[in-house]
């Protein structure tokens, strides 16, 4: 055995030892993981152990969502007469008050609500709203109305809230990271599936070019570079991508072996969304430490022909959830787990000549689970006063993260949304 | 700021990497045998034949208005929707738009090709660099564009412009049909003046922010009003009427500025000279200037009216701009990534079919920048998902698609060229694992390698060393020496 491999197996096993004590690697200069378990001590928050903790899932509804039609106010006049084609009949939806109810393709979300385990959010929007899917998007990914902010909300709670900087901390099931996750140290990690998530090797032998892989792709080049007293450009940025080869390599290797052991014993959908969520769900099952899950479902953007299409979209998302909290309470892990629901914005209050709507602007959100209460929360938009067509927001969204950071994740909200704003009360 | 007088061969590949987009060992030895001084005045002058890269068919002015009345469906199936119930005309409507939709997509693709095929090939590689920089500077999405042709159009204005003056392409920018798309000009009245455009010229384009007030965005915004475009032929004319003529105040100035006035005063503030000194220092050096020398280099901006060549001489013969802390420091951007290393591997363009999921995946798509700031550079590239991707790109790459997932290898069959490893490694080299490994690491890193990685490349090699090397366990070395943090640097 060559010296180089003698170290490789040194170095796993160190690691391995690292794991079952507190599974975080800050720093590989010069730090003991003993020293590590000390250092998290000192932090506000712990770091969750896999088995404890909860767990936030956010979904995004990805090309705006029309709210009118989720959240159906049937007892307004003015939403069948901004609708001819499109409102939803008083007598289909499921009533939730005398003015509102939920559309008839999500009888899950409101056997939910019938629960206790169902926050509906009304008029969820932000100031001078913007109508581009993109620039919308970033704003409520980054929490900052002006969409310039470089970091996203979930990024900065990484950073600022979860102890270590394990890169597990945050997981998007996208190809792309979501701009929420953009942070400083700690932006987490994003995979569409975990047998994609690793280093792909072409030839024979495969097990010995991943132990090479593995070598190269730990910390030491910079460290070495640091202690030859050499270029300090090059340390950094070099030390950086080493941390980020680690954090790959090393979160490849454990959702790999989750998701190969772990398979629920609910059945899914074979929709992308219940996909997504099946896999959380094998990832929760297998005690990841991680804190944020990220899924998406597209297709919202209804311009033309809404009418059965967003029925259909509705009813995917209701479908994958039942699916999703059937398979938590199997685990036992329902209590841990909230969902929050995101759409870029809703869209305009009347429909438009192709039987679609236009993209507008505040709109309705859910969040739901075991730790949720349910009710209607923030005050229903109104018909009759629209801003040029578009419904008014009533409930700055940034309320909705501060309440989900402070009394879900149990997080000062001020540091990742830079103030504070008003909660809403919907955890119990 | 002095003048560099080293000139070793890292100092060569250095310059290469950074004023252009690398090259092979032959490249690099042959621009260190010209000494330090032609070598520069080389890749500051280089120029492209006449007609070396044609640009993609459709981009031809005849056939344009032809593509945008198929756009809407065309003569034949408009005349056919007349006679149509409202629900045929629908799925009309729908089957029009994903045509129109798809043959956008096609297009763009195909100058993305065109594109990394001339940063590929092109004897003038500092052109291109500087068409990118100009590119993500005035940064345009096709996603609100839309019209490719249009998106082609300041490619072409970007490289024209590319190494000439700062003043210039902005007054040009200003008139350009896809930044007036993209930034709302189009349709902007002095009525109900838009303020987007006016706002990132001096935001993101001249100033910065803090360096210009609200009020100087609202006057300037009713000179950028009036504007009217044939789509088709992406002429721009201003429709008296709509435009404001009246007087207005900017900056301390005073006068009835029209939409170059506007431009050259905000070319009057020294700041503008420093906010683009800075940003090409951030592009070709990405370390923190040394104090002073920005100043020294803006100075030269100013001193030519904007021209750029100039400053970038300077920059590129500087001492700071060749120091330690600068060789191998930068992280290569995805483009840049694939660039170089189908350079180094001799290959001639990019794998047309894989080119956009490769550069999707590791996060930087041409013409599809995340929005008018441009894209996020230097640490922004790196997260475990990019990092995956870059190492994945560099499989496919080195292997002709050999490696990598199934449905990508199918999709790819027959299309990706690999690299000639008979050129990049003759039989002789590969008779000694250490002599391959040190020529592979000057081909890749251009520098001394650490001893952990060239000694794991080195056993890796004599693992693989049974009777003979064969091209495709060459191919896995290579994709080895890739997959490490070191090779994302330049």
């Amino acid at each position: 055995m060559s010296d180089f491999l003698k170290t490789r197996r040194e170095f796993l096993r160190t690691t391995m030892l690292g794991a079952s004590a507190a599974w975080s690697v800050p720093s590989f200069v010069g730090r003991t993981f003993a020293g590590l378990d000390e250092a998290n001590r000192d932090l506000a928050v712990q770091g969750v152990t896999g088995k404890d903790g909860r767990i936030l899932v956010v979904l995004q509804l990805a090309g705006g969502n029309d709210g009118l039609n989720t959240l159906v106010p049937y007892a307004d006049d003015g939403y069948h007469r901004l609708r001819p084609r499109l409102a939803q009949k008083a007598g289909s939806v499921k009533k939730l008050n005398d003015y509102c109810g939920l559309n008839a393709a999500m009888p899950y979300f409101g056997e939910l609500f019938d629960g206790g385990d169902l926050a509906v959010v009304q008029g969820v929007g932000y100031p001078n709203p913007n109508r581009s899917h993109f620039v919308s998007t970033s704003v409520w990914e980054s929490a900052d109305p002006s969409a310039r902010s470089t970091t996203g909300w979930l990024g900065r709670y990484f950073d600022n809230a979860c102890s270590g900087s394990d890169p597990l901390g945050g997981i998007s099931l996208t190809k792309t990271q979501p701009e929420s996750f953009g942070a400083e140290r700690n932006p987490g990690i994003c995979m569409t599936t975990p047998e994609l998530y690793r280093w792909l090797h072409g030839g024979g032998d495969r097990a010995e070019a991943q132990e090479f892989f593995a070598g190269l792709n730990r910390p030491g080049g910079a460290a070495e570079t640091a202690a030859a007293g050499d270029k300090a450009g090059i340390q950094s940025n070099l030390a950086f991508l080493e941390r980020v080869a680690l954090d790959a390599q090393v979160s490849s290797r454990r959702i790999l072996e989750i998701a190969s052991k772990h398979k629920s014993k609910v059945a899914y959908d074979g929709t992308p969304l219940a996909r997504s969520l099946n896999l959380v769900g094998r990832m929760i099952a297998g005690g990841l430490p991680t804190r944020v899950y990220y899924v998406s479902h597209g297709g919202f953007d209804t311009h033309n022909g809404q009418a059965g299409n967003h029925e259909r979209l509705l009813a995917t998302l209701d479908a994958a959830l039942k699916s999703f909290f059937g398979d938590l309470k199997d685990q036992g892990n329902y209590e841990r787990v909230s969902v929050m629901t995101f759409s870029e914005f809703g869209r305009r209050a009347g429909e438009n000549a192709s039987g679609g709507t236009d993209h507008g602007k505040g709109s309705c959100l859910f969040v739901a689970g075991g730790g949720v209460k349910s009710g209607l929360y923030g005050k229903a938009p109104s018909l009759e006063d629209l801003d040029a067509g578009d419904l008014t927001f009533t409930t700055d969204f940034r309320s909705v993260y501060s309440t989900v950071l402070e009394d879900w994740l149990q997080t000062k909200s001020e540091p990742v949304l830079g103030a504070a704003y008003p909660k809403l009360g919907l955890i119990s | 700021m002095e003048t560099t007088r080293e000139w070793t061969l890292p100092h060569a590949a250095h310059l290469l990497n950074r004023v252009g987009f690398g090259g092979t060992p032959k490249e690099i030895h042959a621009l260190h045998g010209m000494g330090r001084e032609k070598a520069l005045g080389f890749l500051m002058d280089a120029e492209d034949k006449l007609g070396s890269f044609p640009p993609p068919a459709w981009s031809a002015a005849e056939g344009r208005r032809e593509m945008l009345a198929q756009t809407r469906g065309g003569t034949e199936k408009r005349a056919a929707m007349a006679n149509m119930d409202e629900a045929a005309r629908e799925k009309m409507r729908k089957e029009i738009r994903r045509e129109a939709v798809k043959e956008q997509r096609n297009q763009i693709d195909g100058l993305r090709t065109w594109w990394l095929t001339r940063m590929c090939q092109t004897e003038a590689p500092l052109r291109e660099k500087m068409t990118f920089f100009w590119h993500d500077h005035f940064a345009c999405s096709v996603q609100k564009v839309r019209l490719s042709w249009l998106m082609f159009d300041q490619n072409e204005l970007f490289r024209r412009h590319a190494l000439g003056n700062f003043k210039s392409l902005t007054k040009a920018i200003a008139k350009d049909p896809a930044m007036m798309i993209f930034l709302d000009t189009i349709g902007s009245r002095s009525t109900k003046p838009n303020e987007n455009f006016a706002r990132e010229l001096m935001e993101l384009f001249t100033l910065g922010e803090g360096h210009y007030s609200e009020a100087d965005i609202k006057q300037a915004a009713l000179a950028f009003t009036g504007f009217q475009l044939d789509k088709a032929s992406g002429k721009v004319s201003q429709n008296r009427g709509q435009t404001n003529i009246m007087e207005k105040t900017l900056l301390g100035e005073t006068g009835k500025f029209d939409a170059d006035g506007i431009v050259e005063v905000i070319f009057r503030q020294p700041r503008c000279a420093v906010f683009l000194t800075e940003k090409l220092w951030d592009y070709f050096a990405a370390v923190p200037a040394p104090a002073g020398l920005i100043d020294k280099l803006a100075e030269i901006l100013r001193a030519g009216d904007y021209e750029v060549a100039p400053v970038l001489r300077e920059m590129f013969g500087c001492a700071e701009f060749n120091a330690a802390e600068v060789v191998r420091t930068r992280i290569k951007s995805p483009v840049e990534y694939l660039v170089q290393m189908l350079r180094q591997l001799e290959v001639a363009a990019p794998p047309e079919r894989y080119l956009e999921t490769a550069l999707k995946e590791m996060g930087q798509v041409p013409f599809l920048p995340p929005n008018v700031a441009g894209w996020d550079w230097g640490r922004g590239w790196i997260n475990t998902n990019t990092l995956l991707a870059r190492y994945s790109v560099a499989g496919v790459i080195s292997t002709g698609g050999e490696s990598g997932r199934n449905s990508e290898r199918k999709m790819r069959a027959g299309k990706v060229a690999g690299p000639d490893f008979a050129k990049i490694a003759p039989p002789e080299l590969r008779e000694s694992p250490a002599k391959l490994v040190a020529e592979l690491c000057f081909r890749f890193f251009q520098s001394e390698v650490p001893t952990k990685e060239r000694e794991a490349f080195e056993a890796y090699a004599k693992v693989k060393l049974g009777a003979s090397f064969t091209d495709g366990e060459l191919a896995e070395l290579v994709h080895l020496m890739m997959s490490t943090p070191h090779y994302q640097l330049s």
